[in-house]
């Protein structure tokens, strides 16, 4: 041993200390009269080795024996005490059993070394893991999530931290008093008891389509996900609430923006698509108005001689009778019957041709009015004259049949294309034809109010039910069935009115009839 | 019928349709015994104005070769005192309008026409040029006698000199 082993003589007589001596020249050797004094010398100089006397080691070895670091303790003169490391009978044999009562406390101090120095790395150890637990502890409590340590087996709440709080509006002190599954609801398949089951066997949590209620009401969208910790000496599931009430309230509004964009698309496809189907119709109306007109200038001369002529041979028979009934006629033609019947049916057909040829003029006039392709341009025009036009036009629809009251009143020229309105007169003048079985009655009525100049045009017909009359003005909606009505007749008419800037009401009742009211300005803003 | 007038007046027509010619030629031979010349064509009727003296002119608005107005504005430039009437259809009635100031129209008759309306504007329209033509020989007279009242004045006074 690198230093000198120290000894303690426990002796009440002094001869024993010169035997020790002489057994271990080399070692640091102290004595002490009493236990008292040796008690002090033991606390001062820890030493190594022990050395009693029998009264002294009666007197203080059970005290030593309690503690298990206490150096060995060699009685002399003694007989076998319970506590020594060695009991002899004088300090004689002394030096092998001090050399093995040296060796015995190096390795007791070795051990002693050891076992402070696992005491002192266990102490440290103990301390991290308080700061651990503390940090994690924190870590949980600021975490920005709702976080809830759950007993694996009971689902019971262990630990909730404040965002859990925040949500579930219930104080932590009430949380841990229960069960996860009071907490959050599970929504639609699989259930959280499902996934629970799976999440104990494989230790990891990931359950959707869950919502918490909180205490003050609502409803919060979470999804929770968990993994298996130990904590506190049990297997507990750390669970993360998301809220993804945002998340999903984001996701509604984008699948309802998508779903309005999808919506708007088709209505803006529909829209053009009818507006495309009423160009075509009044691409086909304008070709058939240019036709009309081109036929009825050409009629023109032609009707016109004809109607003159009639008036000619008319005048010329009144002549030629006079002459009959005179002086210079001989008398075999005065007074002839024969003659005289055939003048007078000559003069019959020549009236009844006039009448013809009138009515003929009419027609034209009127198809010649209704087409105007001389007025490409809005100008001042006096509506009764286009309402006059298109019903000497829709006369064949209504004769016989079909009373028709004009109840014009006095109404300013507007400005306007009326052979564009001549076209709507007709479309409705035609429907109500159209909706008028057998007898019946149409009536046109004129009159302004206040800015603007109205035109109703009622019937007596069947009217139109009230599912159908909110789809009258769509394109392609038609009640006469196929190859009668284009179902563009009333869209037509409609977008007409709307570039003159009116707008056209409809009332109908099934059973009474139906009026079309057309409301057109006195004069176009020069802002519209 | 002359209507009272002092002489067989001279109408003529001018129309690109033989019908329309026809039908007012007829009638006019019917109802009056005005001298009816009837071309098919302004340049025609041009012919027509150069080689006679014509009274009152009925002219078609459309024609081929030149328009009415133009026809008439000729006509006015050849006899100046022709009464000048246009037929005309009802597209062309504001064309019709315009002329009436600017050739100086009597009058514009719409195709198509009633026969009495056509023989009242005929009528009326001669008795103008009857009565522009009885106030220019009046005039005529009038400064005749002037003439010669002052050859008698020059005379006398050459005689006291």
């Amino acid at each position: 041993m690198p230093e000198a082993a120290k000894l303690l003589l426990v002796s009440s007589g002094a001869s024993a200390l010169e035997a020790v001596r002489q057994a271990a020249p080399q070692a640091s050797l102290r004595r002490a009269a009493d236990t008292e004094s040796a008690r002090r010398l033991y606390a001062e100089d820890a030493p190594d080795v022990l050395l009693l006397d029998p009264p002294a080691a009666a007197q203080w070895l059970p005290e030593l024996a309690e503690d298990s670091d206490a150096p060995p303790a060699i009685v002399l003169g003694a007989g076998p005490s319970p506590h020594a490391f060695a009991c002899l009978p004088d300090a004689a044999g002394l030096a092998p059993w001090l050399d093995a009562a040296l060796r015995f406390r190096a390795l007791q101090s070795e051990n002693m070394l050891i076992r402070r120095e696992s005491e002192r790395i266990h102490s440290g150890l103990l301390t991290s893991y308080g700061e651990a637990e503390e940090k994690y502890r924190a870590l949980i409590n600021d975490a920005s999530e709702a976080i809830f340590l759950v007993d694996l087996a009971s689902r019971a709440i262990l630990e909730a931290n404040r965002k859990a709080e925040e949500l579930s509006g219930l104080p932590k002190a009430q949380l841990t008093r229960r069960s996860l599954t009071d907490v959050i609801e599970s929504e639609g398949e699989p259930s959280l008891d499902q996934n629970w089951k799976r999440a104990q066997e494989t230790g990891s949590l990931l359950h959707a389509n869950a919502a918490i209620r909180p205490a003050g009401g609502g409803r919060i969208s979470v999804e929770v996900s968990g993994s298996r910790i130990s904590y506190a000496g049990h297997d507990v599931m750390q669970c993360i609430c998301h809220d993804v009430t945002d998340r999903q309230r984001l996701e509604a509004q984008l699948r309802h923006q998508a779903e309005e964009l999808e919506r708007q698309v088709e209505e803006r496809t529909r829209d053009l698509q009818r507006s495309n189907q009423t160009l075509v119709q009044q691409e086909k109306m304008a070709a058939l108005g240019a036709l009309v007109a081109g036929i009825a200038h050409d009629m023109h001369t032609p009707i016109g001689t004809i109607t003159s002529n009639s008036d000619i041979l008319a005048r010329a028979l009144v002549r030629l009778k006079d002459l009959i009934g005179g002086e210079c006629c001989p008398e075999s033609f005065r007074n002839n019957p024969d003659l005289m019947r055939v003048v007078n049916v000559v003069t019959d057909i020549s009236k009844v041709n006039q009448l013809a040829s009138d009515r003929i003029i009419a027609i034209v006039r009127s198809l010649r009015n209704f087409a105007r392709l001389d007025e490409a341009d809005v100008r001042s025009a006096d509506l009764h004259e286009g309402l006059d036009s298109t019903l000497t036009l829709v006369h064949h629809e209504l004769k016989n049949r079909i009373t028709v009251k004009k109840e014009y009143g006095d109404i300013p020229h507007v400005p306007c294309h009326l052979n564009q309105l001549n076209q709507v007169f007709m479309n409705m003048l035609v429907n109500a034809a159209h909706a008028i079985q057998g007898q019946g009655a149409l009536t046109i009525r004129t009159f302004r109010e206040g800015d603007a100049v109205k035109i109703q045009i009622g019937d007596t017909g069947a009217g139109i039910t009230p599912e159908n009359l909110s789809r009258i003005f769509d394109t392609g909606f038609t009640t006469k069935g196929a190859g009668v009505g284009t179902g563009l007749g009333l869209a037509i008419s409609q977008k007409i009115i709307q570039d003159h800037k009116g707008h056209i009401e409809v009332e109908s009742e099934v059973g009474k009839g139906t009026t079309f009211t057309i409301t057109l300005p006195v004069e176009w803003k020069t802002s519209s | 019928m002359s209507g009272g007038f002092e002489r067989t007046p001279v109408i003529l027509v001018v129309d690109d349709e033989e019908m329309v010619l026809i039908s007012i030629k007829a009638f006019l031979m019917l109802e009056t015994d005005y001298e009816v010349i009837t071309c098919n064509g302004p340049a025609a009727g041009l012919e027509m104005v150069k080689q006679q003296t014509v009274d009152l002119v009925i002219s078609d608005y459309l024609m081929p070769e030149m328009d009415g107005i133009s026809f008439l504005m000729q006509v006015k430039t050849l006899q100046p005192h022709t009464i000048r009437i246009l037929l005309t259809g009802y597209a062309d009635k504001e064309n019709a309008i315009k002329a009436i100031n600017e050739v100086g129209l009597y009058q514009y008759i719409e195709k198509p026409w009633q026969n009495a309306d056509l023989a009242l504007v005929i009528h009326n329209g001669l008795e103008k040029r009857f009565l522009i033509e009885r106030l220019q020989a009046k005039i005529r007279e009038v400064q005749a006698a002037q003439d010669s009242l002052q050859d008698i004045q020059d005379q006398i006074i050459k005689a006291f000199m």
